[in-house]
């Protein structure tokens, strides 16, 4: 309701209840609060795969296994695969888990207390489960997010601004003439633009903006809250600070700027994420035809922002002005 | 189940400036005079006038009576004793103009109980076709839409009763002139809007009467008394007057409609 215009940082950001402590929380707990969303999503995913493959007898049932299921033989009545899913919590006692498991109903979680090597072990394991996981999702030479995880965020968008009735954009970058900076001056140059690229998206970002670099020389960005204006705005703004920026190969100077295309997606609609990089990538075409260094919103044709069926027009004037009927 | 009495009127015009406030001070003053308990609402509600043109600077507003629990009877600013009374709204408070249908809702829901004690419930709406203005616009029962004899009034009003129409479903509409030189200006001017409703938008809007230019109406707007009571014999005031008579007429006719319904209709009706 009440927007504070100074205030990027609030706008248009419905259900900050999805994600209540993680952007506050300090860093382990932040990752961990992060991971339950996800495990939580994947657990919802699989509880309704499993209930509509339940009519299969060669399917699992539901894991439900503990001591309120057993049969009285003992037997464990989930007789196919079963899984115990381990994660470190660094920083956690044993007294402290017991009263939290008590307080919240979390008895069927079973703790281990790790003697010190183990965990050294366990801990350096975890450490590089994680790293692998962050590789994955990230382009190695940019850190930005790569192009699987990113639709992957799109798609929660999406979701967040249809449920929100609230809007996105989404921006797509191409570098302009990339290709002549590898072969003037060498991939090892080529590189550092991208990496320099990749600062400038990250620093004109608000926090909860996605960068993503999808492909050799193209960026995309995600700015979910975001009007076409003011992602418009955003962008030249971006691209002003790279056109600014002087960089330095093999002894020489040279600038470089990007072409970008928006499209936007606003809450009664339903879009989906493919639909609306085509858009955006038929914008960035635009901008590449009309000359490259520059930013274009994709206009759908035909298709006004708002009801116009409201509109006076001009014969209703002309007619309420004169009487006439010109 | 108690029959509802009330009925409400809103008071628009599209364009801001026309002397909508002023004609629903006045109309409520006369019908109040006449014997009916009328309360006024400024439903303006981030930009309050009437409690300007009234001298009053109320305490508290409508405002209040959503950040807190203070009850509407408490707001209610008494005009003349013994039922003129006035809602007031805010002053330069935007958020009160951008209210979403839920606020809408519950700022309705909070003024209900104090609807029954009164024959008439004036909104006295913004100038302008927010959503606000169309919101109440739409719950009342009747309205009536003020213009004057210049064409950026005609235009507005036009555009307002277009919007009504053609976004919400609403049909019937009362005008008023007001500011015409001459029975013969008031006349045109309603034609002109009229016609143009009836080719564009297949509504038939009905004339209530007009108020004609009168010196006596910026007199008392800048002693910051109702018309009605410094200058009772002036041509405005026997023009509202007479429109005053016509809305008692046509309340007694509608009692039966009305028995049954509520004073303000709910916004679930409403087409959004």
């Amino acid at each position: 309701m009440a927007r504070k215009p100074t205030d990027a940082a609030d706008t248009g950001r419905p259900d900050r209840a999805d994600k209540p402590a993680s952007a506050d929380a300090p860093g382990n707990y932040a990752q961990l609060l992060g991971e339950l969303d996800a495990l939580r999503r994947a657990l919802a995913e699989e509880a309704a795969r499993a209930a509509s493959a339940g009519s299969n007898p060669d399917s699992v049932p539901p894991a439900s296994s503990g001591p309120d299921n057993m049969n009285p033989d003992g037997e464990d009545p989930a007789s196919g695969p079963l899984l115990a899913v381990a994660r470190l919590f660094p920083g956690m006692t044993r007294h402290r888990w017991r009263t939290l498991a008590d307080e919240h109903g979390l008895r069927q979680w079973f703790a281990i207390e790790l003697d010190k090597s183990t965990n050294f072990n366990l801990r350096e394991l975890q450490k590089a489960v994680e790293d692998l996981a962050h590789q994955r999702d990230h382009d190695p030479l940019t850190g930005l997010m790569n192009r699987r995880a990113f639709l992957r965020q799109v798609e929660l968008e999406l979701q967040r601004v249809h449920r929100g009735g609230t809007e996105l954009c989404l921006a797509m970058l191409d570098l302009d003439d990339f290709k002549r900076v590898n072969d003037t001056w060498g991939h090892a140059c080529g590189d550092l633009v991208l990496r320099r690229m990749a600062e400038l998206l990250r620093d004109a970002t608000r926090a909860y903006d996605v960068a993503a670099r999808i492909g050799g020389e193209e960026f995309v960005l995600l700015l979910p809250g975001a009007s076409p204006l003011r992602a418009q705005a955003l962008l030249e703004r971006l691209l002003q600070d790279l056109r600014d920026e002087s960089f330095e190969c093999r002894d020489e100077t040279f600038r470089i700027s990007f072409s970008a295309g928006i499209a936007g997606c606003k809450g009664a609609t339903v879009c989906r994420a493919e639909e609306l990089l085509d858009r955006a990538d038929k914008a960035l075409y635009e901008a590449k035809a009309a000359g490259k260094a520059r930013v274009r919103v994709h206009r759908l044709p035909g298709v006004p922002d708002y009801d116009r069926s409201t509109m006076v027009q001009s014969d209703e004037k002309q007619f309420l002005f004169s009487g006439n009927d010109d | 189940m108690t029959q509802n009495t009330t009925l409400s009127v809103s008071i628009l015009s599209g364009k801001g400036g026309v002397g909508k406030t002023n004609i629903a001070l006045n109309l409520g003053y006369c019908l109040y005079r006449g014997g009916h308990p009328l309360l006024l609402m400024d439903c303006d509600l981030g930009l309050a006038n009437l409690d300007v043109l009234l001298g009053i600077a109320p305490d508290r507003n409508m405002q209040d009576l959503l950040d807190s629990d203070a009850a509407p009877r408490d707001i209610a600013v008494p005009i003349e004793q013994g039922g003129f009374d006035f809602l007031p709204a805010a002053s330069g408070v935007p958020e009160l103009v951008e209210m979403d249908g839920d606020m809408r809702a519950l700022l309705v829901r909070k003024l209900e109980p104090l609807f029954s004690r009164y024959d008439f419930l004036f909104l006295d709406l913004g100038a302008g076709i927010n959503p606000t203005v169309l919101a109440f616009a739409a719950m009342t029962q009747l309205r009536i839409v003020i213009v004057t004899p210049e064409p950026t009034s005609l235009t507005d009003s036009y555009a307002l009763m277009k919007v009504l129409s053609t976004q919400h479903g609403v049909r019937d509409f009362f005008v008023i002139v007001n500011q015409a030189e001459s029975r013969k200006e008031e006349t045109q001017t309603f034609e002109r809007l009229a016609a143009a409703c009836r080719k564009f938008l297949d509504i038939e809007p009905q004339f209530l009467g007009g108020v004609r230019l009168d010196k006596a109406v910026p007199d008392a707007v800048r002693k910051q008394k109702p018309l009605m009571r410094v200058a009772p014999q002036s041509p405005a005031a026997q023009d509202l007057f007479s429109i005053a008579v016509k809305l008692q007429r046509m309340r007694a006719a509608l009692l039966p409609e009305l028995a049954d319904r509520p004073p303000l209709r709910a916004l679930s009706e409403e087409a959004y």
